[in-house]
């Protein structure tokens, strides 16, 4: 019996040696999504995974920790050992919620090695409504301010500042109408309950296919793969940006030839034409930025939104 | 038609049965496993379905979906713990049924009118889609509103003994549902600072604590060694003439309010923001007012838990109405199914119609096929449950305690949760030593966020008048209904009263 | 006959609701925009309120004498080991869920079972195979085909 212990012991304690000392990756990898399993987070990470499993010829065992705006699945990641072996898909959530008054945490305390894709917001109305054109719908909520009732994803999500934005950028006053999650929302616009939504361009497709909304603008970098005719704000002449954005980390203090492993290979996985199709199929952008890139974007993102959210007036205390 | 019998042979391929089978045999284990939901079973089961081809992937899909809400029935019926929140009803009459040692008949009802239920919805999808979501799309905050305060009359009926406790319980339960991000402002309520406690109280860990652990305590409490072997011989005698179906009186008195609810859990599930929990809340509830034997309800009444097990079914074809017709997810599950379309490069809508006609026949020939696929190995493994029922109880305490823990822990791979449980679980305990029902705090905390985020968006939009409630045709009708239901007690006692003095006059 | 924990378990909820109202006050009952719409407060407070209301009325009740009599904590001397019984069972799932965070679960759960099983009465041979089984079963479920991460 002893015998047997010790032997075990040993088998596991050479295990670990090897592990530690031999190339990375040896063992395999767990990523956490911070957010509920089919959502767009969870997905993204399963098709990314299933091309890095490929790369690096290890399992990646995907684990969904979500709630508290992402904060509770990227606190577990925060707080483990940065030895490469516990990654984690960072949202956009990540620059927000230090501001919203969530937690501390936020993207300065993960080693971003690749940003996947972006999710624009779209400003979106029914096919009825009298404005045909981003301009026509500014007039008008300035003549009549707050009489455009605008539905979000919620109180200090990523579509209510969308929406603040447009309203900070134009001087104009729309009354937020906050819901849970985007495709309430959508329903509510749909059924004539509000005026317009700013949320992403797939979850209105099915309502612009038909023929039942219109979007007047999207606010991302470029324009959506979704509704390719929409004109950005940026190209209307409006500096309004506000979009969601997927990116893969490991905690701060990962050495950086773990890092450099990681970052290669998640170039070639998000490079793939898996990955492609998958996010032509969900209306998301693909839009890779390797890990310099990635760090640059999210430290101005966090600049952009410590100064944007204080301006939505909700109470962070 | 021809379009019918091509859809017909496709969904008769070897390979799309078979893994119909599968998600439907995988359903039964998630909906029946406590803190596995159905659409964490379907979500969990969405990436293994990338790689197949799309028929055969919503096979499996449409398999875990309608099985899951039909196991979680099962559970409800066995140990008083719903297995997924829509079978929450269930618990009421399907538990006390099986105490009553009629277990087997509670399991095959469960079966029988699950897949009614569920076909009833889908016959609604083919023929009434469209109209219908075209009615439910207009519902908005103010009509949410009308239904959460609708589900909650039915708190009086849920406590048990003193309907002063229930209500107390009941909204302790809206209280604590205020817990956490404040819906409309953001600002944290009553957090204690955690970061688990961000997202509120949730309902599940709750849900699983108060009537699994809390019910096993409570047993434990009540245990009597020379009444257990007395019961367990007479339980032994009812299972050995137990049957598992119910005979043709049974079926017909309640064929009337399982008709009706099969119609308004199929309007339920067609509005965006409503699902199986709510929908089998209501029609119990007021199925207990129409009844010609309202006193049976929660004391083991076959035609309460017919129409609660009926309401949960239906929802799904209304729920897909929604998602296929407009696009709009009707709950979570639709949602992830949502996405899975989308993995396969179909976007629902009117134009799926159009132009992916043949798969839309599809989608409904299997929710037709998975609710025939679990109906038959529901009834052919009811017997065999029943006979597993005459099991010791002290094992049914072990397991349920284990699955307790595994299954609050695995909703969200989160420790805090099984905290929540185990606190829940004593509390439950309590709540029952001391009189108060553990029902209308769980409806309470179920309905509260729905109710108060309503009245509050509603107001956001009406710019702070409460007239909207009234100016709304539909949310007037709610209100209008909330109101009687509130009174007809109390109306029926005045004219019962009226009545006798008249004849002893 | 009326029992005490019929008071206590009213007061409980009687105290719990003055700690929400508290908080709500707090919080803010009127609304920070100000048009009429309630704000953060505002439920909570109500919802106070009336638990309050309801809970006076069944205090009044009980010291009419008119409290409910059916279930209590109240236990005749033969049942008495029960609530060892109740004690062994919470600790238990304590001890579990301590266990299988500091250890692991397959680790955990079979010593859950075994102790469990122990105090209520069951023979050696059904306790191991119960705990083996059990274990398997779950650790099958959950991290094969479920993909959950235990640990």
């Amino acid at each position: 019996m002893r015998k047997v212990l010790i032997l075990s012991l040993a088998a596991i304690l050479s295990l670990a040696l090897a592990a530690s000392a031999g190339q990375y990756p040896a063992r395999q990898i767990a990523i956490t999504v911070p957010a509920a399993p089919g959502g767009a987070s969870d997905m993204t990470t399963r098709i990314f995974t299933s091309q890095m499993e490929k790369l690096l010829g290890v399992p990646f065992i995907v684990t969904n920790r979500p709630g508290a705006s992402c904060s509770i699945g990227m606190e577990y990641v925060k707080n483990r050992a940065p030895d490469g072996y516990n990654l984690c898909y960072i949202p956009v959530e990540s620059v927000m919620i230090r501001a919203l008054g969530l937690t501390d945490l936020s993207s300065d305390d993960f080693d971003f090695f690749a940003r996947a894709m972006t999710i624009p917001a779209a400003l979106t109305v029914r096919k009825e409504a009298p404005w045909n054109t981003l301009d026509e719908f500014l007039a008008y909520a300035k003549a009549n301010p707050g009489a455009v009732k605008t539905g979000n994803s919620g109180t200090g999500s990523i579509w209510h500042i969308a929406a603040s934005a447009i309203e900070e950028a134009t001087g104009i006053k729309l009354t937020h109408v906050p819901f849970e999650g985007g495709a309430p929302a959508v329903a509510a616009l749909m059924g004539g309950n509000i005026d317009a939504v700013t949320v992403s361009p797939s979850e209105v497709q099915a309502g612009v296919d038909s023929g039942a909304f219109k979007v007047l603008a999207v606010l991302g970098e470029k324009r959506s793969g979704v509704v390719p005719d929409v004109k950005t704000a940026l190209e209307l002449g409006y500096d309004i940006k506000v979009l969601g954005w997927g990116a893969f980390a490991a905690p701060k203090g990962t050495p950086p030839e773990i890092l450099s492993i990681l970052e290669k290979a998640a170039a070639a996985a998000i490079d793939s034409d898996e990955v492609k199709k998958f996010f032509k199929e969900r209306g998301f952008d693909h839009a890779y930025l390797d890990a310099a890139a990635m760090s640059a974007f999210a430290k101005a993102q966090l600049a952009f939104y410590d100064e944007a959210i204080p301006k939505l007036g909700i109470a962070s205390k | 038609m021809s379009e019918w019998l091509t859809g017909f042979w496709n969904v008769m391929d070897p390979g799309v049965l078979l893994f119909l089978g599968i998600g439907v045999l995988g359903g039964m284990v998630i909906g029946a496993l406590p803190g596995l939901t159905a659409t964490m079973g379907v979500a969990i089961l969405t990436p293994l379905t990338f790689w197949f081809e799309p028929t055969r992937g919503f096979a499996m899909l449409i398999g875990v979906w309608n099985s899951a809400i039909f196991a979680g029935g099962i559970t409800a019926i066995l140990i008083n713990t719903p297995g997924t929140p829509a079978s929450i009803a269930s618990t009421f009459d399907g538990y006390a049924l099986y105490k009553q040692g009629k277990g087997g008949l509670a399991l095959g009802i469960n079966v029988i009118y699950s897949a009614f239920g569920g076909i009833f919805g889908t016959l609604v999808l083919i023929f009434f889609s469209f109209p219908l979501a075209r009615f439910t799309i207009g519902f908005g905050a103010t009509e949410y509103f009308g239904l959460a305060f609708f589900g909650l009359t039915m708190m009086a009926a849920v406590s048990s003994d003193s309907v002063l406790k229930g209500m107390i319980a009941g909204f302790a339960g809206i209280l604590f549902s205020t817990i956490g991000i404040d819906p409309m402002l953001a600002m944290k309520r009553f957090t204690l600072g955690s970061v688990n406690l961000i997202d509120g109280v949730q309902f599940l860990p709750v849900m699983i604590g108060m009537f699994g652990v809390g019910e096993v305590l409570n047993q434990i409490f009540e245990h009597d060694r020379l009444a257990e072997s007395a019961e367990n011989a007479r339980r032994h005698v009812n299972l050995a003439l137990g049957r598992v179906l119910p005979n043709l009186a049974e079926i017909h008195s309640a064929s009337r309010l399982t008709t009706i609810s099969a119609m308004v859990g199929a309007v339920v599930g067609a509005i965006p923001a409503a699902g199986g929990d709510i929908a089998s809340i209501i029609c119990w509830g007021q199925a207990r007012k129409w009844s010609k034997h309202p006193e049976e309800y929660g004391k083991g009444s076959l035609e309460g838990l017919a129409v609660s097990t009926v309401a949960n079914n239906s929802v799904l074809g209304g729920a897909l109405t929604t998602m296929l017709t407009l696009g709009i997810p009707g709950d979570a599950a639709t949602a992830v199914l949502i996405g899975s379309l989308m993995m396969y490069g179909m976007q629902p809508g009117p134009k799926m119609f159009t132009e992916a006609k043949p798969f839309v026949i599809n989608i409904m020939l299997l929710m037709l096929l998975a609710n025939l696929a679990f109906l038959a190995i529901g009834l052919v493994t009811a017997k065999a449950s029943a006979k597993v029922l005459a099991v010791n109880p002290r094992t049914v305490w072990v397991s349920v305690c284990l699955l307790c823990v595994v299954g609050s822990f695995a909703l969200n791979n989160n420790s805090f949760d099984v905290g929540i449980m185990f606190a829940s679980g004593i509390l439950g305990f309590v709540f029952r030593r001391t009189g108060y029902a553990p029902g209308p705090f769980i409806l309470g905390l179920l309905l509260g966020r729905m109710l108060e985020a309503n009245l509050r968006r509603a107001l956001v939009i009406s710019q702070g008048s409460y007239l909207i409630f009234l100016t709304r045709p539909i949310s007037c009708i709610l209100l209008v209904l909330t109101v009687l239901t509130l009174l007809w007690p109390l109306a029926k006692a005045l004219l019962f009263r009226s009545a006798g003095t008249k004849t002893g006059s | 006959m009326r029992h005490k924990s019929d008071l206590v378990s009213t007061g409980a909820f009687m105290a719990a609701a003055i700690l929400f109202i508290a908080g709500a006050l707090r919080l803010g009952v009127g609304s920070a925009t100000s048009d009429g719409v309630p704000g953060a407060g505002f439920f909570p407070f109500i919802l106070g309120l009336i638990i309050l209301v309801l809970g006076a009325v069944q205090a009044t009740l009980f010291f009419r004498d008119r409290g409910e009599k059916k279930a209590s904590f109240a236990l005749p001397p033969d049942r008495r080991a029960n609530v060892a019984r109740i004690a062994a069972t919470v600790g238990g799932m304590l001890g579990l869920f301590v266990l299988w965070k500091l250890v692991c679960f397959e680790a955990a759960a079979p010593a859950f079972c075994l102790f469990l099983n122990r105090v209520y009465g069951r023979g050696w041979l059904f306790n191991v195979v119960f705990s083996v089984l059990m274990t398997l079963l779950i650790h099958l479920l959950f991290t094969r085909l479920l993909y959950i991460q235990f640990n």
